[in-house]
């Protein structure tokens, strides 16, 4: 009995040891990333640049701000697919110093979609910062989520956009032209892929757009005032229409309206319309629910502009327009990890917004940095993940 | 008839009575759980024949209630289940048979965290998102052991199958959904060296398979979140997917038993064994989701001393279990744990004209320690609980009453937690868990019924029971559940 006892215990003894023989050692990889600063400035490494690095795998962000030679150094970090973005605020003394312009910038640079394996390390990563200027018009407030009709339907045609006057000055709006980004938002089906043109950092391809009409000094916007654009101007709240609708488009400034033969799209006689310079949508300028990339832009001649075949696609081609001409862009995804889905290039908008779900009534509506008498000035780090909050329904006009 | 055919009938007639039974008392099921032995402790088919216990059927139906604050976060906040038990032993010339049934159909409320059929056996590969529903849960179990007549004057052969079938869903978008078969065989030898010396060994293999598929009946598209440890996780936007779960499972129990001159009793039985699981996700082009493998080391021991006015009995069981995960992103065994459990009884029953009772002492020892690699998370808990255990059952006219208390307390002796690298979920999973487990309790366990002959039938007996249980913790709050249970004995 007491041999079979202590035969026992061993066994017990030699399953507990067990428990120390089963352990990998982990890699991590030391990553270090170079920031520069765009290729005409007076110098070329970016100093006190705030560097973001997040695993697409759980969204985990590790941060770290560039030293004396622009290198921001990241310890520890796990093998995988990562996100990788700086920004960096210049004031107008920063920008004169490096660009002999006295006028504010905001800078961004990211690369999605990096792959970081167990070695090399030290990784060498490198970021070029690019950006615009700021303080013009730029986008207020984006509604595209939609909403439930009483019956639980869906209802998307009271989306609109509103454009604000972010400036000191008055500024005309004649000719200033709207239109939204070609790509899908994110993986709507197991078939969707991102956008073919996402490598192309210097332009952004336009599905449909729209222009404001007028000669030049016809439209003049006050300083911290805004216009909406409506894709139906009408009361969408009227019980012919959705009750459960959060807005009345009826006083928008303009709306988009798509003649047809079939007049499938409403014409609103009290809201005027949009010149449609180039459309490939559906019978109405519908913005993507999951969330669309918008543009407002001046173009000194759109016929000129190129069109351009999607490749592998039957589709219509679209409008390649060059980043410069570009006022203010927002982007819009499916969700917090459909980053790979960006469609408008980095230098215009480093983030995205999205919403929590489809025909929710969420807008994303831009923050106030600060209130200079009566007039608010909004937030523009040209991130729309920075530069917007999710609100639970739309304020056309709200401010 | 045949032996299949017998089989057949035990599962599926349990009421066919036998002729030669004799006189039939419900508490004879109920002695015979104080006595270990090879079938009871073991699962030892072979030594069906030893077992002492009369012959029996027992057919029960049950609903319960469980819900409260008191539980770990991948537990749901309400569960409720009807089920249906049938079991019975009958000797059939010179061979036993043993077959049961179980059915339950349950519904858990406002459940997070968990696609997967049973998130606490220590597989970390886990799909989930944050999304708390309902679900509904199917499940029919089965199990066959066969013990045969004795051969070459002292060996006995046996075979034990079991068998479990399930399947659940959640109602809330994207529907998760799983599907589950288990089987299992289980081998057995009896070998009577002679009259006061037994021994016997057990074999067991199983197979195991559940399947998990998201989103295929849903317009939404959350985030699926795959664990792969403990704060470790990576999260995709998912139309459709699917994963499946193949396991293996070998074990085997080597046992000894003696009795002494004035009976007194002891069993030995030591084990071990190993599971492996694999995950695979997708159809077309199965990829890796991870590599689970745990070894089983058990020790049990009782002793069992009959004498004039009590029956004492002592039991000690150690149950090591030793897991590891290989991470199918890092390709590296990331995730380890060690679950250490000693539990202990020591009392006495004795069963008299007119009274049956018992009262035992109880204790448990866990020691526990879980690490991840990634999430750099290691936690340690040391816990030690004590109950005691008193029951009595007495006849009242002509029906048998009884009712019966545990009660007893949690401590908690030493814990340690650390989370170097956490994630989002280190603090709405892993954290939580960790102070469940860690929690000090009150638990309390009572249990009331009465037990009476159909009239005209002496070997036809009903029961009706109650059994209320509650565990308490000042900060974490309770968790109770209410069974009550209708069975018919015979």
């Amino acid at each position: 009995m007491k041999k079979i006892l202590f035969s026992s215990f061993v066994m017990l003894v030699l399953g507990l040891c067990m428990s120390s023989c089963n352990k990998d050692v982990v890699p991590t990889v030391l990553v270090n990333v170079k920031v520069l600063f765009p290729n005409n400035y007076s110098q070329p490494n970016a100093v006190g640049v705030k560097v973001t690095l997040t695993n697409k795998a759980d969204g985990a962000a590790q941060t770290a701000t560039t030293d004396a030679n622009g290198t921001a150094a990241f310890t520890d970090v796990l093998p995988g697919t990562y996100d990788l973005a700086a920004s960096k605020s210049l004031t107008a003394m920063e920008a004169q110093s490096l660009t002999g312009f006295a006028q504010a910038l905001e800078l961004n640079a990211s690369r999605n979609g990096v792959v970081i394996m167990e070695t090399p390390s030290p990784l060498a990563l490198e970021l070029r910062l690019a950006g615009s200027a700021l303080g013009n018009l730029v986008i207020k407030e984006v509604y595209y989520t939609g909403s439930r009709t009483a019956a639980g339907g869906t209802y998307f045609s009271d989306q609109f956009v509103e454009i604000y006057n972010n400036s000191t000055d008055t500024i005309f709006v004649d000719g200033l032209c709207i239109a939204d980004v070609y790509g899908p938002s994110g993986q709507i089906n197991t078939a969707t892929r991102p956008t073919e043109f996402q490598a192309d950092m210097a332009n952004t391809y336009l599905s449909s757009v729209w222009r404001i009409p007028g000669k030049g000094k016809e439209r003049p916007l006050l300083p911290g005032q805004s216009i909406i654009i409506a894709q139906d101007g009408v009361n969408h709240k009227d019980p012919t229409l959705n009750p459960n609708s959060p807005v009345d488009l009826s006083k928008a400034d303009w709306e988009t309206f798509n003649e047809r033969p079939d007049n499938r799209d409403a014409d609103a006689p009290a809201v005027p319309n949009l010149e449609r310079l180039y459309f490939t949508g559906g019978f109405d300028w519908l913005l993507p629910v999951f969330g669309p990339g918008v543009v407002i832009f001046r173009t000194p001649d759109f016929d000129k502009l190129e069109k351009t075949a999607i490749p592998g696609s039957t589709l219509a081609p679209r409008i390649k327009l060059p980043n410069a001409q570009i006022i203010d862009a927002f982007e819009a995804v499916q969700n917090g990890n459909s980053s790979n889905f960006k469609r408008v290039p980095t230098a215009l908008d480093a983030g995205f917004f999205f919403a929590d779900n489809t025909y929710n009534m969420q807008s994303a509506r831009r923050k106030v940095a600060a209130t200079i008498g009566s007039r608010r000035v909004l937030q523009d780090t040209n991130n729309s993940t920075n530069d917007f909050q999710k609100i639970d329904a739309p304020t056309p006009k709200g401010f | 008839m045949s032996n299949l055919r017998i089989l057949l009938l035990l599962l599926v007639f349990p009421f066919v009575a036998s002729a030669q039974m004799a006189h039939f008392d419900s508490l004879l099921i109920h002695i015979s759980q104080y006595t270990p032995s090879f079938w009871q402790n073991g699962q030892n088919a072979a030594a069906l024949a030893w077992w002492l216990q009369p012959q029996f059927g027992r057919t029960q139906l049950a609903y319960n209630q469980t819900g409260g604050t008191f539980r770990r976060p991948q537990e749901p906040k309400t569960r409720q289940y009807f089920s249906l038990h049938t079991e019975g032993l009958r000797q059939i010339g010179t061979w036993t048979y043993f077959g049961r049934f179980d059915h339950q159909k349950s519904q858990d409320r406002s459940l997070a965290y968990s696609h997967v059929n049973d998130p606490f056996d220590g597989n970390p590969f886990i799909w989930a998102d944050t999304l708390a529903g309902d679900w509904q849960r199917d499940h029919i179990g089965a199990q066959i052991a066969v013990g045969s007549p004795v051969w070459a004057g002292r060996w006995r052969t046996g075979l034990g199958i079991n068998y479990h079938v399930g399947q659940g869903a959640r109602t809330r978008d994207p529907k998760p959904f799983y599907r589950l078969r288990n089987l299992e065989l289980r081998p057995a030898l009896h070998f009577q060296a002679n009259t006061r010396t037994h021994w016997g060994l057990v074999g067991h293999i199983g197979l195991k398979q559940e399947e998990n598929e998201v989103g295929y009946y849903s317009d939404e598209f959350p985030l699926l979140y795959r664990l792969r440890g403990y704060g470790t996780f990576s999260r995709t936007p998912t139309v459709t997917a699917e994963r499946q779960m193949v396991g293996n499972v070998y074990k085997l129990l080597l046992q000894y038993q003696y009795f002494t001159v004035n009976n007194t009793q002891w069993l030995v039985q030591m084990g071990g064994g190993f599971r492996q699981e694999k995950i695979r996700e997708g159809i077309a082009t199965p990829t890796n989701g991870g590599d689970f493998g745990e070894s089983i080391g058990e020790l049990f021991l009782s002793w069992n001393k009959p004498a004039q006015r009590q029956n004492w009995t002592a039991v000690l069981h150690l149950l090591n279990q030793n897991g590891s995960g290989r991470d199918p992103i890092l390709m590296a065994n990331s995730v380890s744990y060690n679950w250490l459990t000693a539990s202990g009884k020591y009392g006495f029953w004795q069963n008299k004209t007119g009274l049956f009772r018992h009262l035992f002492l109880k204790s448990k020892l866990q020691i526990l320690q879980q690490s991840d690699q990634i999430s750099r998370t290691d936690w340690n808990i040391s816990n030690l609980t004590l109950t005691v255990d008193s029951y009595e059952r007495r006849p009242i006219r002509k029906v048998w009453l009884w009712y019966g208390i545990e009660t007893g307390y949690r401590a908690r002796l030493a814990r340690a937690f650390a989370a170097n690298r956490p994630t989002p979920l280190t603090a709405t999973l892993v954290r939580p868990d960790y102070e469940f487990i860690s929690a000090n309790g009150l638990i309390i366990n009572v249990s009331t019924g009465v037990d009476w002959q159909f009239g005209r039938f002496p070997n036809l007996w009903n029961r009706i029971n109650i059994t209320a249980q509650t565990q308490r913790n000042s900060t974490l709050g309770n968790r109770q559940s209410v069974q009550i249970n209708y069975s018919i004995l015979y």
